[in-house]
């Protein structure tokens, strides 16, 4: 048969209207607040933080010392709670690329491997080939982590973390550690081979947020501000 | 000899000035006009004319020169008038924009003000205009040539009354030397050429402070200071957001010599990351006062700087800058008020 194609209007059914609409997928922090009790009483860190991060989309985060961007972090990935506020996580999150931790310090390397692709469903020979491939640790990962250093331990914590295709990778500031080889070898993996990935990047390295991400999230006194110019919040950082 | 009329670059003192040098002819025969600012000036350019008498004139003589007048004997005139006339006649003869007409009038005035301590100087304003032309010749020749013969007197009189001739007094005469000597330009009511808004405002409490009996004091609105992100007069509080930077500047006029208080009036919203602001005055390229101040989240808020003001050529500059990177806040700068303390 042939003619013009025929387009058929119907009307949404009943069901179809009630069906809830589907977030769309991103990372989403809404009116983050964290406090601390101290000694000398309640210390607000975080204050009011928003921000979104879409599907394959990157957004740094600037910030002095003290202003709350590890604490981002680890609300983020979910390694602490927020006092209120909301984080909506669509989309499959690593936890804390360079935020040391979350193993205990007698597993070994091995160990830690196994668990995450357990954890992840991952085969695990193919999983501590990768890791290997990439933290060059060989017969090292027999050993527990506590004696590694803090270079391996990076390198490590960074392979484990390519054993699970995370759609979105938080990362802390893992690009200013280890030596320049190491670092070459991150980028690589992270801005080359996972280009499509959502990205949520703390670094005082200005060069790669411009150059990678969309939008900078600035931290100052807990409180934050996402810029779509990447200009001003670099000027604004580097005066911070 | 040297005849000096230090006067506001205005009307009433090329009036004045043209006035005298058609009396001071009739001893000296024809005098060339001679202006300069700085002594520098004076002696190469006396040396220029060789000496001959001239009439000497400054409109905003720097330091050195105030000096050495305020030192040595001998008559002089000292012509300040109304900063809104300083203002309209410079922007009709030199197309100057109001602000700067405006600091180049206080500049005037102020410099000018350092010479009226001066023994023997004979102080002209405004007040004058009413004066009939017959008693400002014999003022003028009282004043200036008080040892010329009566011959000499009476024909300076006569030079005077016959180039103001159909004139009844000295705002009459005024008037058509305006009229001789800017041509078209002499509409007064010509728009744009008086201060309009804020600038005006500043104009007129600037001008207060020189009236006998009112205390020094004046008020800077915003809208004489400059935004400087785009230069732009102020209109609004303006967004902290951004690096560490000069927000507001101005508003570049002159002030009599003498210590001065400065009460800067700020509002601030939104402030919740805590940002600190520099508060300083400049004069002469240098800060002559600067003051920290951490702002709070929101609120009207004022606080007080003080200066010396040492030298009146150079115009004082009140600046605001923040300290740091800025991701949220506003600032209001509500007005700064200067106070003369000393």
């Amino acid at each position: 048969m042939t003619g013009a194609p025929q387009v058929l209007i119907q009307n949404p059914s009943p069901a179809a209207t009630a069906t809830p609409i589907v977030a769309s997928r991103c990372i989403r922090a809404v009116n983050l607040i964290k406090e601390y009790h101290t000694p000398v009483g309640v210390k607000r860190v975080l204050d009011g933080i928003s921000f979104e991060v879409a599907q394959g989309e990157k957004i740094g985060v600037f910030g002095s010392n003290g202003a709350g961007k590890s604490t981002l972090m680890k609300l983020i990935g979910g390694v602490e709670t927020p006092t209120s506020g909301v984080i909506e996580r669509g989309l499959t999150m690593s936890w804390p690329i360079g935020l040391a931790g979350g193993f205990a310090p007698t597993m070994s390397g091995l160990d830690a491997i196994r668990f995450i692709a357990r954890l992840y469903g991952a085969p695990q020979g193919h999983a501590a080939e990768q890791v290997d491939d990439f933290a060059e640790l060989g017969r090292y990962l027999q050993l527990p982590i506590s004696t590694y250093s803090s270079g391996m331990r990076a390198r490590l914590m960074f392979g484990l973390t390519l054993i699970a295709n995370f759609e979105c990778l938080l990362i802390d500031e893992v690009l200013s550690v280890g030596d320049q080889r190491f670092r070459k070898k991150c980028h690589e993996e992270l801005f080359v081979k996972r280009a499509d990935k959502a990205m949520i990047l703390i670094s005082h390295d200005q060069g790669i947020v411009r150059e990678y991400c969309q939008q900078a999230l600035v931290l100052k006194r807990g409180r934050g501000r996402v810029f779509d110019d990447l200009d001003l919040a670099i000027s604004i950082y580097r005066t911070l | 000899m040297m005849l000096a009329i230090f006067g506001t670059p205005s009307q009433l003192t090329y009036w004045v000035m043209n006035t005298a040098r058609l009396a001071a002819e009739v001893i000296n025969g024809p005098m060339a006009v001679l202006t300069a600012n700085t002594i520098d000036e004076l002696r190469v350019r006396w040396a220029e004319r060789g000496h001959k008498p001239v009439l000497f004139h400054a409109d905003t003589p720097k330091r050195d020169l105030v000096e050495l007048f305020l030192r040595i004997p001998g008559e002089a005139i000292v012509v300040i008038e109304a900063l809104d006339e300083v203002v309209w006649f410079t922007r009709a003869t030199r197309g100057l924009d109001p602000q700067t007409a405006l600091r180049f009038a206080t500049r005037s005035v102020c410099t000018l003000e350092d010479l009226l301590a001066r023994s023997g100087v004979w102080s002209i304003d405004g007040g004058i205009l009413d004066l009939s032309l017959v008693s400002f010749s014999d003022l003028l020749i009282d004043r200036l040539f008080s040892r010329s013969t009566p011959d000499e007197c009476a024909e300076m009189r006569d030079k005077i009354l016959a180039y103001n001739s159909d004139c009844l007094n000295v705002r009459q005469a005024v008037d058509k030397f305006v009229k001789v000597t800017l041509a078209d330009r002499h509409e007064r009511s010509v728009s744009g050429l008086f201060l309009q808004g804020d600038v005006a405002k500043a104009a007129n409490v600037f001008e207060a402070c020189f009236h006998h009996g009112v205390p020094r004091s004046m008020i800077w609105p915003p809208g004489v200071f400059v935004k400087m992100s785009d230069l732009s007069y102020l209109e609004g509080p303006i967004d902290l957001t951004g690096p560490a930077r000069v927000l507001i500047g101005g508003h570049s006029l002159s002030l009599p010599r003498g210590l001065w208080r400065a009460t800067v009036e700020i509002s601030v919203s939104d402030n919740m990351s805590g940002n600190t602001i520099l508060s300083d005055i400049f004069a002469e390229d240098r800060p002559v006062c600067a003051g920290v101040t951490s702002l709070p989240s929101k609120g009207t808020f004022s606080y007080e700087m003080e200066f010396e003001c040492s030298d009146p050529y150079y115009p004082i500059i009140f600046r605001i800058s923040t300290m740091e990177g800025a991701i949220e806040g506003a600032l209001n700068l509500n007005h700064v008020q200067f106070q003369q303390i000393g």
